[in-house]
This record gives C-alpha cells, structure tokens and sequence, in this order.
C-alpha cells in the first residue's frame, strides 16, 4: 500500500511515492539522489544517516518516510552556498577532522544545530551533542578541535554584523 | 567442542540479514488516525497484529529484524495534544505520551517535579535518538534479549524462541519461560517519582500507577487491555524535601541500552534523616522493580547511620536470583552498590568521588 | 632535516570539501542506469554438508535477473595467502559444504531490495549438519572433525611471479586442523635459561574484534558491451584486488578495471577479495546490468573478516639488571573456517615483537588453527596488539619481581639504531624507541605517578599508570611489490599527479600531493590528484602493509624529480645555459646570479611544446618496497628481508579505576610515535589519535561475542565501538628519526600507535589496584572478580 508524501529537501518541496515501510534515508539516497546520509549501521546506532528533521538532528534511517510527511530535511548537500564551505564545514577542514569522511556529513550537521542553538558550548556539551555519531578514524580528538573553533568563529561572525 | 549435531537433514528457506522482513513488508499497513478515540479503534479492530507508532526509534529497528510481530502500524503523530508537558492547575506535572526524551529531559516543569526522570530521559540512547524517541513509547519499550533482538537470518540458526511464537527459550532453559529484559531508562525514575498513567482503551480513559502497567512477562511486559494505549503521564507534585537521582551503568555514556538503572528518591529532614525512601531498578528483569525492603531499611535514618555496606547487601539480597549473562555476573552486586550511590546521591551526598 | 615549504606543514586536506559537502562518492552511493540490487545467502549453520541446494522458485520470481551458487564458480579458490605451501582455500561459494555460519551459499541480483530478500527467502537448501569446532583447543584435538579434508594445490597467483609452484594434480588429504605454523628459533636457548637470574611464564588471551569502519563493505560491477568487467570496490589497494579478481574469475588483467570510489575506512578489513565481489561481477555477467552488493552492518561485522582469538604464552629468563637472556613464545590463534591471514599473524606475532628488545636466544612457535569459527584476516597491527599485550604485560610482571621500574626495565633491553634483525637481516636504520620512551614518560609524569595507590584502600576510585611499546614496519615485498607515479605538468605549471593509492582516510591523497608539490616547487593547490583507479593510475602497492606513504611516496618524489629535471633541462636549453647553474623559485627557473634570466615554469612549457618536439613534461617515477628482496620471506621460517624501515612507538596510559563497578576509564593516553619525518604532522596526528581510540576499543569494551560460532552482537548497538565521552586526554608526538630511505626521512604512521596501548592500560589498572588483568578486554566483569579474589571474596 503505497502512498503519496511531501517532503522539503533543502528547501526545495518534492511530492514522492513511498512504501509505508521505506524509511526517510532510503527516499534521500534512491529517489532524490542525496547520498550525503550514509547508511552505516541502519539501526540508529552510528548516526552516518544523520539529517535534520524539523529542525532536529535525527536518524533518518529509523525516520519512516510517511512519517516524515509534511516536513521541513536539512541534508548535508544543503549546508554550504555554492563554492563557499559553511563555518562549520571550514573549520572540519582546517582542523582535521575529516579523515574516511563517511561520519563526517552527520558529525557536520549536528554541529551546525548544536551551534544554532547553543553558540558557546562547553566541552561536555560538545561532546555530548556528537555522542551518537561514531567516527573510527579520528578518535574524535580533531572533531571536537573543529567544533570549539568553528564555534568560536561563528560568534565572531556573528559579533561583526 | 559442540555435541555431535544429529545427522538428520534440514532444509531451510534463505533469509535476508537484517533489511526489512519480507513477510512483514509486503503486508505492513499504515494508519493516520486523527484523534484518540480512531486510533484506539484502529489498535483494538487489529489487535495483535496492531501496534502503535510514536518515534519509531524502537519500533522501526523491530520492523527491520522481523520481530514486530504486527502488520498494522497506527501512528499517533496527528493525535492532538499528546506532546504537551504542563503544569495541572499548580500541582502535578503532566507529560503528553508523544513529548520527546528530549522534551522531558530539558523540562523545568520535570526538572522540578523528579530531577531522576529528567536524568534518566537525558541518559536514554543517544541525542539524535532522543529528537524522535518519546516518553510513551520508553514506557512501553518492548523487552530485549540477545535471542530475540536479531535479524530474521540470524534467527534462523536456531529454532524460534518462546517469544518469537516457539516453544522453548534459549537463555531460561531449566524453567522454560522467557526472561527477556525490560531496559527502558525513564520507567524506574516514574516509579519513584509515584507516577502514574493514562491510558485510552475501546471502553474509555483509565488511571493506574506506573507499577500496574508491567506484567512482569518477558514475552508480553505491558499488562495493557486489547486497543489500550498511553495517553499521558502525571508526576505528583513532590512534598518538601523530597529529592531524586537516577545512577544508569552502561558501557558507553550514550547510545548503550542501562545494564542496569536504579533511581532513587529520599525524603529528606534538614537534619539529614530520610522519613522515605522509594528505589526503583530497570534492566534487572522483565518488568523494572521496586525494592522495598530498601526502602524500609532506610526510612527514620541517616544513611550515614545504616552503612554503605549493609545497605549493598539488604539492595542485592532484596532484588532476589537474576538470570546472568557471562558479561554482566556480577549484576547484582553491582545492584547493590548502585543503590547505595543512587541513595546517596539523592541525599545530596557522593559516592567516594573524591577529586584530585 | 631539510627546510621544506610543503612537506612537513598541516596543510588542510584535499579531500576534505568533497567530504565535507556529501559529493564525495563512496561505492554505495555509485547509481548507474539499469543498476540491479544483489543479496548473499548464508549459511545458518557452523558445518553442514549441502545435499541440495533448490533455486527454480527464485529464478522464477519477477525481478529477479539472475541467480548463482557454488556451480558457477566451480573449482575456484580464493584467499589472502596462496602460496605453493598454503594453496587457497576459500570457495567464493559454497561447493559441498558450509564451514561457518555466513558462508556463502548462493547470490540474487534483483531489481531491488525487496525483491532480492523475498528471492532468497525462495532458495531452498537442505543441510545435513556436521560436528563442529569453536576452539583452537578443541580443533587441535586428535578427535576433532577436519574443516577441510583436502589442500587443493595447482597453481598459485605467486607463480607468475616466479615463486615455486606446486604441480596442479589431485587434492591432498589433509590430517590435522592446522593451518599454517611459524617456526623460529636462534641462540641457546636453553644455556639462555640456565644463566638466568630469574625466569617467569605467562599466558595471555585476546578475543576477536571487529575492523567496523563505518562504511559497510560495497561492490558495484558491469561488464561493457566488449566483455571488459569495470567495478568499483571497498578496497585498500586496487591494484591487489584487481590481480586477484582477474584471477579468480579467469580473465586477463587488462580485462579489469577498479574505478575510483571513497574508501569510508577500512583498517585492514578490506585488502582480502571476498565472496560478494565475485559474486557481484558473476551476477552482472549473468544479467548483463550493472550489479550494486551493499552489505549490511551484521554481514560486514560477521562474514567478512575479523581479529583473531589468540592465546600467548611467554617466558623469559632474565639477568640480575633485568637483561633479558633467553624467550620462549608460542602463540596459537583461531583462524576460522578458511585460512584467512592466519599464516601471516603468527609469522608477524614473531616479526613484530622481534625489533623491540634485544632477545639473544628465542624459541617461537605460531599455530594458525581452523575452527568453525568466522575467518579472521589482517587488522591494524595485525598481530601486534596481542604480541605487544602478552609481552609488555609480562614484562611489567618481570618488573615488579625484579625491584625495576618498568620503564628502566624496558629501557635497558631496548634495541638501538644500527641493529640487525634476526632471521630477515632488516637493519634498523632509524630507531626512536628509546628517545619516544623517555618522552612519554616525561610527558606522561611516569614517575610521579607510578605506585601511588594502596591497593587495601577503601577508596572507590583509584589511579595508576602503566607503559607499554610496539613496532610496526614500513611496506614489505607482496604483491605489486612496489609502486610507480606519473606527474603531467599543465600549461600554467600546475601538474597533475596520477598515483594509484585509495584514499580511505589515511590521507594518501594529501601527502602524496604534498609530497609532488614540494619536489616540484609549486604550492599545494597547484597539484590535482588522479588517484583509485587501475586505467588512469600506474600500478600501486597499496595502503597496507603500512606501505602507502613509505612506497608510493617515494615513487611521488622520483616522478615529481624526473618532471623537474626535464623541465631545467628544457630551460637550460632556451636559456643558453648550464643546467648546473640553475636554480627554481616560485615556479620560475632562473640563472644563479642572473635573475634577468628566467622563465616561469609556463613559459617553459609553453615553448617546450610550441618550440621543441611538443612535450608537455610528464615525469615518471617507480620503486621497489624492498629492493634488495626477491619475494615475501618464508612465513613458516621468517627467514627473507621483510622491511626497509621499522616505526616505533611508546604508550603510557593513566587510569582511574571505579572499584564499585568496575570501570575503568583512561584518564590520560601519552603516546610517542617515531614515523621517521611526518610529511603532514596534522594527518599523523590524527593516525595517531585514530589508532589510540581504536587501541582503547580492543582494550576495555570491544569483542565480537562469539558463541558455538554465532555472532551475538552484530550490530552497532552490542559491538560498542568508542564515542566521544571516551577519549581521554591525548597526548600525541612524534619523534623525528629520519629515516634514510623513506621519502624526506618520513615511515609508517597508519598501524604503530595501536599495539602499546593494551599493555599500557592493563599496567596501569594493576598500578591501581594491585589486579593483574590477561585477558582483553578488560571488562568491568574481570576487574570486579579481580577485585573480589584480591580481597579473599566478598559476599
Ligand atoms: C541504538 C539505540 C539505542 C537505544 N538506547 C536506549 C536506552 O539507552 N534506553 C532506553 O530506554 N531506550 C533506548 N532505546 C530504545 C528507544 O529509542 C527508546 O526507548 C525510545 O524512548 C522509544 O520511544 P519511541 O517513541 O521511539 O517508541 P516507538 O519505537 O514508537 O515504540 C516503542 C514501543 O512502544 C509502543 N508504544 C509507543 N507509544 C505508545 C503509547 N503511547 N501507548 C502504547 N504503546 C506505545 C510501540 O507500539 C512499540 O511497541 C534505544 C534505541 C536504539 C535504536
Ligand atoms: S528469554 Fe525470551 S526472548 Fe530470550 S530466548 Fe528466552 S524466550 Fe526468547
């Protein structure tokens, strides 16, 4: 029994057909082509499949698609403006803290609405906020670099406007 | 060395690793009911083969292994008011069953009401679980166990078990009878806090205490009517003095389902002496528990009086035999120095954290 | 140590915006037209012998587009070791029998998901169960049933290579579970003994664990429409997988072609070629669509590859200063069903161990035993994180009977530059074991710290320290041996490097850009990297082995000298000038004291092509990992040149030990690396703190649950991979040692800083609390039972 949803992928709205048990990451990566949420474990244990959902960080692969119905998906394709890296992403780069890439689009966006919300966090915060996005490579050491310092550089942005 | 398998033939039929079962798949119905009254008559209409939807944080991961054991999804998304954390008149808290783990975790509202069950929602699974995760749907978690929680492929090593519909349990041999555990966080800080449950059935709304809702079945935990759901949640306005804690050990800090949980409250005299005392503990059986002979050992005392000791062993002796798993056989006396640091935490007292 | 404008700078990476955006593409994302979905059947049993297998309902159900089984890929052997002396052993697919539960049975490809799993739920198979083995113990004895009645000799993939082939004829009955056996022995060892002060004996016990990258093994394969296989793959080195899947599926080399994909990690699980790649490209033969096999975190975790389970014991005799004056080793590690890399674990448990500490005289036996247990294959360190563990547990243990500190202790027996290995004569001609001993110990406040607990306390949370280190090589001789580069300059003096490397997170692509950058004399932008594919690339060595910076970089510099020198030689040319009397700056050539006389590179290769015979200067460049080695040593003998250079490393770990749970949390985690000259400190930084966090998985909380051979937690949620609350405070340097034949004086970074920390950490919890733990992981479980028989019980 298929049925028809609406989703706003990085602003743009999309009607799609949907099976009642196709789960939000499995509409991003095979019908709309957005293969930045990784399916690492498909059980929400490692959050590479990470998107915000309504304005939340969420396991898209534990998000059914026809719950997701009527909502507002921030993916990672969303995040930078055309040839200009986010803050966010900028400091990933400069710090390091991108090794395999594949956590790194979840790690990104969850940093991104922990920011939003919270421009300084403290360490524990930080740490707690990235708790359900595992990375194998980095030991999370650059990650959390990255984080303090594109929060640093966002309320420097923020301070100059 | 394995006993020597009999050589009798079996035949099996393939199945997938993980990835959606495809006898459920093909069959999964969707409902969108928009108030309580359609999708309680959505649930009882299917009965067993119905289940209600909140985050889908455990559900979804069930449909996947094949181990919903429903066709019917009815999801409670629409149902209005559900989500809602407010204060009744200026006493109780009440806490709509779809409010997130994040929502309570980060309430004042709860936060004042029964600080352990802001903990405990905070300490459940992970951030990006706790955005979909709900209160209703930790409540009413399905039990768990190594058994069970496994794809349809994996199972297929081994006969079905009692709780997938077979006819023996792999882990309670000697008795035959699941044992499967009961490890949501926030249940043990709802007892404590005295909670209690509304719930919406075919015949209507019902009160009971969080205690009632537990079986104590592995194979069925909830001791809910046929159609019943969880409608809301309501933590008594706490009395002075009256403080709260809630201890999770896990292996990881987040993510990791409590080995076990003990949540503590004490009421508490400026002088140091608890008149009462309730401790709750999850992730010990299929249902969590009360431990009441805790409770009473601490009641018109001091816990300075009774012992860290004495207070272990009356916790350990009180949670009675466990079903241990090699990884955890120390469980219960971990359980009882686990009170003793969700007591004492309670009390405002730590636990030989000393820092350097 | 040179002044370098390139190499040595934490330049940001270059791949890091594609990563960063979701554009990188990994081989799972791959979407081609027509694309269809495979699935694997596996065995649900640990041994059985397959009386009949049934696809017609399958083949039957509408979508699906072909199926295969065992009689496909009839007579075909794969696996990582195929030697004249350890023939392959592996059936991509199951041809009588299953030997583990996840074998491989048969394989759909289907127009989707859905359709694949409801086609195998259509498969019938009927099993005839077997006896089986979950223990190298118990597969050792006598009565044990054999896994495999029969070696299958014939020709091996080394024989193109010029390794003695075995004459193919009928298989050879097989008598005993044993797998593969290292056998080493020099000096006297038993005067060793005799003229020790003291001689102790210990044993020691690893279980599996799990590689778990978080990008889940993937294949894509298709054929074109002239019969050439294109695949993408979750590789570590395309080269090795492509020589293996030519021979696997009987086509030549050239027939083959590895597009580029993102590797999303990989740490030694993904150099084997597997089951479900074979199966991917026999499927897209048989269906003529491309085929896209995604496993899925439970395959990935339980029928690819995993650690090995190993037993260790160790005895030492020691002098009265603790000199060590003979060692007895034998370590016996469960290798599963086929014989996975277990010949190479017990040869390295040996090689590993051996560049640490002056040993005189030593006897060594490694056994590689079949079980019906998964197969296990190479992982980070391979071999070193239990031989490490054994050893530097025991000779902590060593310490504590003798009255030495520890580090003093390691201190006195360790190796120094200029040393010569026994058995291989690899010559260590940069060591910074002893300068990275000193240095964690200092950083780590070794002596402040060390036996500050009373271990009668009553004090719930108690802290200790404890060190350990390990060695690691740099590229060995396997196969392809060695690597080559190819750099194109462009009109405007940028160039384009072609390297073979796959880039999986190590960094390949960053160093080897850097490292074409400096030798060129061009800034790092100005380098774009062609990389991960076998048409574009020259053939590579791979990103194991810990070759892939020592190897190709090499190859780099000599392709990015050759460009350079033919870009002076054309300058000299249009300058009128001696080439000897030039010199470059900011991509302009010029005349040594004649600054009015030069060209910009552009300006040279303009007129080279425009002027001369319309060369656009390409350089090339090519070496051997092990130049003066024929072929890989013996693995039963250890005996053949294996490395050109070794890393070393030193790991101190603090703890804090919660005596109420049993928990034990790593405060602190010091580690020294000697990777010769880091090429980009950043990138090994994060090798470091990547294989420190992995290190401390294995150590406290990671073990693949393995029970009567099922796998009891594969998935994420039950194999706990660490988080962020569980990094301690990381303290990472590096010791520059400067190794001469490494490119700019750099060696390995990828594996080294894995193998202290188990040792470290297990130290430092008998530093706190007076209970020596064996056996990893170290769980909450053991320390309270140590705890518990410390105190003499407890209620
Ligand atoms: C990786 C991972 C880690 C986790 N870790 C933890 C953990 O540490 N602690 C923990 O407690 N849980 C954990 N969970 C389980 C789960 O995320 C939480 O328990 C969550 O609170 C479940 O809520 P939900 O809204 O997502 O429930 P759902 O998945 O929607 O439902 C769960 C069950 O409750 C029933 N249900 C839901 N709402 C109602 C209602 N109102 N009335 C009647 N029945 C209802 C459903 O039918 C279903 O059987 C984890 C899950 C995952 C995937
Ligand atoms: S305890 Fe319950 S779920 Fe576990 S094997 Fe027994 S019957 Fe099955």
């Amino acid at each position: 029994m298929k049925r028809l949803i609406q989703l706003t992928v990085n602003g743009q709205a999309h009607d799609l057909v949907v099976t009642p048990v196709g789960t939000l990451l499995d509409v991003l990566r095979d019908d709309l082509g957005l293969t930045g949420a990784k399916r690492g474990c498909d059980l929400g244990a490692c959050g590479a499949c990470t998107v915000i959902l309504d304005g939340r960080p969420v396991n898209s692969c534990l998000t059914l698609a026809v719950e997701a119905d009527g909502s507002d998906v921030a993916t990672i394709e969303g995040v930078a403006a055309p040839g200009r890296l986010h803050p966010v992403q900028e400091a990933f780069a400069v710090h390091g803290a991108v090794q395999c890439g594949f956590c790194t689009p979840g790690m990104v966006l969850v940093t991104k609405s922990l920011l939003d919300e919270c421009p300084e966090p403290e360490d524990r915060q930080i740490r707690e906020a990235l708790s359900g996005n595992l990375c194998r490579c980095t030991g999370y050491v650059k990650v959390l670099d990255a984080v303090r310092a594109a929060a640093r550089r966002l309320r420097a942005r923020e301070g100059v406007r | 060395m394995a006993p020597n398998p009999s050589r009798k033939r079996q035949s099996r039929r393939g199945a997938a690793q993980s990835g959606m079962s495809l006898s459920m798949e093909n069959g999964i119905h969707y409902h969108l009911p928009e108030t309580v009254s359609e999708a309680v008559g959505l649930l009882a209409r299917h009965g067993a083969a119905a289940r209600a939807l909140a985050g889908g944080t455990d559900l979804v991961p069930a449909l996947k292994l094949g181990i919903l054991g429903a066709r019917h999804l009815v999801s409670l998304r629409r149902v209005p008011g559900l989500r809602d954390i407010a204060l009744d008149g200026d006493r109780d808290v009440v806490i709509g069953a779809l409010a997130t783990l994040r929502a309570v975790a980060t309430s004042p509202l709860v936060e004042h009401a029964c600080a352990a069950l802001a903990e405990a929602a905070g300490r459940t699974g992970s951030p990006l679980l706790r955005n979909r995760g709900t209160l209703g749907g930790n409540v009413c978690l399905d039990t768990r166990c190594w058994y069970f929680n496994q794809s349809e492929a994996w199972r297929a090593s081994r006969d079905r078990c009692q709780k997938a519909g077979g006819a023996r349990c792999h882990v309670n041999e000697r008795e035959n009878r699941c044992v499967a555990l009961f490890s949501a966080d926030t249940p043990a800080a709802l007892m404590v806090a005295g909670a209690r449950v509304e719930l919406a059935g075919p015949s209507g709304m019902r009160w009971i205490g969080i205690e009632a809702l537990y079986s104590g079945e592995g194979r069925a935990p909830l001791a809910l009517a046929p159609g019943e759901i969880v409608t809301r949640i309501r933590i008594p306005k706490p009395l002075a003095g009256w403080r709260t804690a809630y201890v999770k050990h896990a292996v990881r800090e987040s993510i990791d389902f409590p080995i076990l949980g003990v949540a503590a409250g004490v009421e508490l005299a400026p002088d140091g002496t608890i008149h009462a005392a309730r401790v709750a503990v999850t992730g010990a059986r299929s249902a969590p528990v009360r431990l009441p002979e805790v409770e009473n050992a601490v009641g018109g005392r001091r816990l300075a009086d009774v012992g860290d000791g004495d207070l272990a062993r009356i916790a350990t002796r009180a949670l009675g035999p466990l079903f241990l798993s090699d990884a955890v056989p120390h469980k219960r006396l971990l359980a009882g120095l686990m009170t003793v640091d969700a007591l004492a935490r309670a009390a405002g007292e730590d636990s030989g954290r000393r820092r350097s | 140590m040179g002044d370098y404008a390139v190499v040595g700078k934490s330049l940001p990476r270059v791949d890091a915006a594609e990563k960063l955006t979701g554009a990188a593409r990994y081989t799972a994302d791959v979407r081609l037209p027509g694309m269809l979905r495979g699935k694997i059947l596996r065995s649900p049993l640990p041994h059985a012998r397959i009386v009949s297998i049934d696809t017609t309902r399958a083949e039957r159900l509408r979508g699906v587009h072909a199926v295969i089984m065992g009689r496909d890929t009839a007579g075909l052997r794969v696996a990582f070791v195929d030697t004249p002396k350890y023939p392959a052993d592996e059936p991509p697919f199951a041809l009588d029998r299953v030997r583990y539960i996840g074998d491989e049975v048969a394989a759909v490809a289907a127009i989707d998901e859905e359709t694949a799993r409801e086609a195998l739920s259509l498969i019938r198979v009927e099993y005839e169960p077997l006896p089986a083995v979950f223990t190298a113990a118990d597969a050792l004895r006598p009565e044990a049933p054999l896994i495999h009645e029969f070696d299958y000799p014939g020709k091996t993939i080394w024989e193109d290579w010029g390794a003695r082939g075995r004459p193919a004829g009928d298989p050879v009955p097989r008598t005993s579970n044993v797998a593969a056996r290292t056998a080493v022995a020099f000096g006297d060892v038993d005067a060793g003994f005799a003229a020790a002060s003291h001689v102790r004996e210990d044993r020691f016990e690893t279980v599996p664990v799990a590689h778990a990258p978080m990008e889940p093994h993937a294949a894509v394969a298709w054929f074109d429409p002239s019969g050439k296989l294109s695949m993408h793959v979750s590789s570590m080195g395309i080269f090795y997988k492509r020589f293996v899947l030519a021979k696997a599926l009987g086509v030549p080399i050239s027939q083959v072609r590895i597009h580029k994909s993102y590797v999303g990690g990989a740490f030694g699980g993904k150099i084997d070629v597997f089951p479900y790649e074979v199966g991917a490209a026999l499927l897209a033969r048989k269906s003529g669509r491309p085929v896209l096999i995604e496993l899925s975190r439970e395959e990935s975790l339980t029928a690819t590859r995993m650690d090995f389970h190993a037993n260790v014991r160790v005895k030492t005799g020691v002098d009265r200063d603790g000199l060590i004056t003979a060692q007895d080793i034998q370590v016996i590690v469960d290798t599963g069903a086929y014989r996975g890399s277990g010949p190479v674990v017990v040869f390295l448990c040996y090689s590993y161990n051996i560049p640490v500490y002056r040993v005189p005289a030593l006897r060594y036996e490694g056994l590689a035993v079949y079980t019906n247990n998964p197969v296990k294959g190479p992982k980070r360190g391979h071999g070193a994180p239990f031989i490490r563990f054994a050893v530097d547990s025991h000779m902590d243990m060593l310490a504590e009977d003798l009255g030495i500190d520890m580090v003093e202790l390691m201190r006195r027996n360790a190796r120094d530059r200029g040393e010569v290995m026994p058995t291989s004569g690899d010559t260590l001609r940069s060591c910074g074991l002893k300068d990275a001993l000193a240095a964690a110990a200092r950083d780590g406040q070794w002596a402040a710290r060390r036996r500050r607990t009373d271990w009668r306390s009553s004090e719930r949370y108690r802290r200790g320290v404890g060190m350990s280190a390990c060695s690691m090589f740099s590229g060995s001789p396997y196969y392809p041996f060695g690597s080559a580069a190819v750099i194109k300059l462009h009109d405007d003096g940028g160039a384009t490097l072609f390297a073979g490397t796959v880039e999986m997170g190590q960094g390949s692509e960053t160093t080897l850009s850097q490292i074409a950058a400096e030798e060129l004399g061009v800034p790092l932008d100005d380098i774009r990297i062609v990389s991960g594919d076998t048409e574009l690339t020259p053939i590579e060595f791979g990103s194991f082995l810990s070759g892939g910076a020592f190897v190709t970089g090499k190859a780099v510099r000599l392709a990015a000298a050759d460009a350079k020198r033919q870009l002076f030689e054309m300058a000299a040319r249009l300058l009128e000038a001696d080439v000897r009397d030039l010199e470059a700056r900011d991509k302009r050539i010029s005349v040594q004291g004649a600054p009015h006389r030069s060209l910009t590179y552009a300006e040279i290769i303009a007129l080279s092509v425009k002027h001369a015979s319309g060369d656009p200067i390409i350089g090339k460049g090519s070496v051997k990992s092990v130049p003066d080695a024929e072929l890989h040593p013996s693995l039963s003998t250890a005996r053949g040149r294996w490395t050109e250079a070794y890393g070393f490393a030193a790991q101190l770990a603090e703890v804090e030990v919660d005596t109420w749970t049993g928990t034990v949390e790593v405060r602190r985690l010091v580690t020294y690396h000697d990777c010769g000259f880091p090429l980009n400190p950043q990138v090994v930084e994060g090798q470091i703190e990547g294989c420190v966090s992995m290190a401390l998985g294995q150590t406290l909380q990671e073990r693949i649950d393995l029970r009567q051979g099922q796998v009891f937690n594969p998935d994420f949620l039950g194999y706990r991979l660490p988080i962020t609350h569980d990094m301690p405070a990381m303290v990472s340097g590096m010791i520059h040692s400067d190794e001469p034949y490494g490119p700019f004086g750099a060696k390995e970074v990828g594996e080294g800083a894995v193998s202290g920390v188990m040792a470290a950490v297990a130290n430092a919890v008998y530093d706190a609390i007076g209970v020596r733990i064996t056996s990893l992981p170290i769980t909450p479980a053991k320390v309270m039972a140590g705890l518990d028989r410390a105190r003499g019980g407890r209620g």
